[in-house]
């Protein structure tokens, strides 16, 4: 018989126990985590400050002058590339969680039985590779000989020949493509979170003399607010690093800033201002992630008990 | 579509009239070239500081009238010229080839500021095993047949002088390029491309209009 001391000590041994063997379970993806996240982070800090270089036989120092030019430097363009693809991933981002939200809507309240064969669909194009899709735009449907200038010309609005010249290397087509890449991927929070909404409280707002807009405006739509919010960070950190759809289907004029960054370590490379860039992009991701983690609240129940 | 007398010189690619019809490749060096060679640098790859800079304003002018800076010729630059995207663009050999097979009317500008030429060549590293088999791979490159073979493959000169213009099928390339002349790349009008010995401003010049 385990004396009264040991009897008390005995639960806290095991949990402590069962908090090592949880912690274990973590370390693996952690190292993970660590070595091919963490790590190349802090190469690219070292690169970012002159600590190491790529170019053989370059002496190395600490110097924050790539640092100064980027931040301060006059009229510096790789920092007003920046705010462009600031401004074309808030506009895609919007535009694409704006755009889902009705789509979730029906397949959450509207599409009844049919809603998991037509999210199916939804995400059908997942099955193709990313870079396919992009290719396929540019050279199937946007091109000059492409589709959408075929049936222009086949139904007489437009000369033959002369195709619209804004559809393919422009805003527009990084826009397009974008937003047509992001828009599945955008639906499925939302429509998570729709789809979880405890119907009664439609209902008691309608018993209680509200319009079906204003039910959806007081009560659904503020109760859907996570998986908006979700859906709008899902699709702002992956564009605002985006370089493969202003590749294909951009203009010399409409290169996001992941197209600088890319190509410091690729056409022209330059680690140490490249890794300048990669860095700043990192740091504005961690901010956005920041600002709107503490508003990915998926649960509802938590929210409305107000905890 | 375009006016023979708008394609003289370099100046074809600044010229407004053929604004978004335009496309350069996504080359720092080669644009530099051009840019040279328009503003009337014929050392166009060994460039003063200030040189550079005038070069980096004249790419930095052209290129709103870029449509796009092609990255790859098979994907990008000729399925773009063939589409009428692309009325204008920078190429290399087997793009006049390419673009007659497709019924196209188009043939390579003689710049009145020279053309561009390159040379590619093999490099054995120092610590290279079996270093020998370079030889015996190179000479096997360099025999008549094969490089007869590339040229009517892939429309490329090459360095064997025994073969000459009759052992070029296409015609109409073997005139164009002068093939079988083997000092064509290396003579007037034709500007070889060489070392450059600020390449690092150079590319990060090119940084610098890309992001403008």
């Amino acid at each position: 018989m385990p004396t009264g001391d040991v009897a008390r000590r005995q639960p806290r041994v095991r949990a402590v126990r069962l908090r090592i063997g949880r912690g274990t379970l973590v370390l693996p993806p952690l190292g993970i985590v660590l070595l091919v996240l963490v790590g190349p982070i802090v190469v690219l800090t070292l690169y970012s400050v002159n600590l190491r270089t790529n170019i053989p036989g370059t002496p190395t120092a600490f110097s924050s002058a790539n640092w100064k030019d980027f931040l301060t430097g006059h009229g510096n363009p790789f920092r007003a590339r920046f705010f462009y693809s600031m401004k074309i991933t808030l506009l895609v981002s919007v535009a694409v969680t704006a755009a889902a939200y009705p789509l979730a809507y029906y397949l959450a309240f509207v599409a009844r039985r049919f809603r998991y064969t037509l999210l199916l669909v939804l995400i059908a194009p997942f099955f193709t590779s990313y870079l396919l899709r992009i290719v396929a735009w540019s050279d199937i449907v946007l091109n000059n000989n492409g589709v959408v200038n075929q049936s222009l010309w086949a139904l007489h609005l437009r000369a033959h020949g002369n195709g619209v010249g804004w559809l393919l290397y422009s805003n527009f087509s990084i826009f397009l493509v974008l937003f047509y890449a992001w828009i599945p991927f955008v639906c499925l929070p939302i429509f998570a979170v729709l789809e979880n909404m405890d119907r009664q409280l439609t209902e008691a707002a309608a018993d209680l003399g509200a319009s079906r807009f204003k039910a959806f405006w007081t009560v659904t739509f503020p109760l859907s607010l996570p998986g908006v919010i979700a859906a709008f960070v899902f699709v702002l950190i992956p564009t605002t690093g985006e370089f493969i759809a202003p590749l294909y289907v951009g203009g010399p004029n409409n290169q996001l800033f992941g197209n600088e960054i890319q190509s410091f370590f690729g056409d022209s490379p330059d680690w140490n201002y490249g890794a300048v860039l990669a860095i700043a992009l990192i740091a504005v991701v961690l901010v956005l992630m920041l600002v709107f983690g503490r508003f990915l609240n998926t649960d509802l129940r938590t929210q409305r008990s107000g905890r | 579509m375009i006016a023979p007398a708008d394609a003289a010189g370099w100046e074809l690619a600044w010229n407004k009239k053929y604004s978004g019809k335009v496309s350069l490749w996504n080359g720092a060096s080669t644009n530099f070239e051009i840019a040279a060679l328009k503003l009337g640098y014929p050392n166009m790859d060994i460039l003063s500081s200030n040189q550079l800079e005038n070069a980096k304003q004249a790419l930095i002018e052209q290129k709103p009238l870029n449509k796009l800076y092609w990255g790859s010729e098979y994907s990008q630059e000729q399925p773009n010229f063939k589409s009428g995207e692309v009325w204008v663009t920078y190429c290399w050999q087997d793009s006049l080839v390419s673009m007659t097979k497709a019924g196209l009317k188009c043939a390579f500008m003689t710049p009145s500021q020279g053309r561009l030429s390159w040379i590619c060549g093999f490099m054995l590293g120092a610590n290279t095993k079996n270093y020998y088999h370079a030889h015996a791979y190179v000479e096997s490159y360099i025999h008549h047949l094969a490089a007869a073979q590339m040229t009517n493959l892939f429309y490329y000169g090459n360095s064997n002088a025994t073969v000459t213009a009759a052992d070029v099928q296409n015609k109409v390339l073997v005139k164009a390029l002068d093939l079988g002349n083997p000092r064509a790349v290396t003579t007037p009008p034709n500007h070889l491309q060489s070392w450059t010995p600020n390449r690092a401003a150079l590319e990060l010049a090119w940084q610098e209009v890309q992001a403008a």
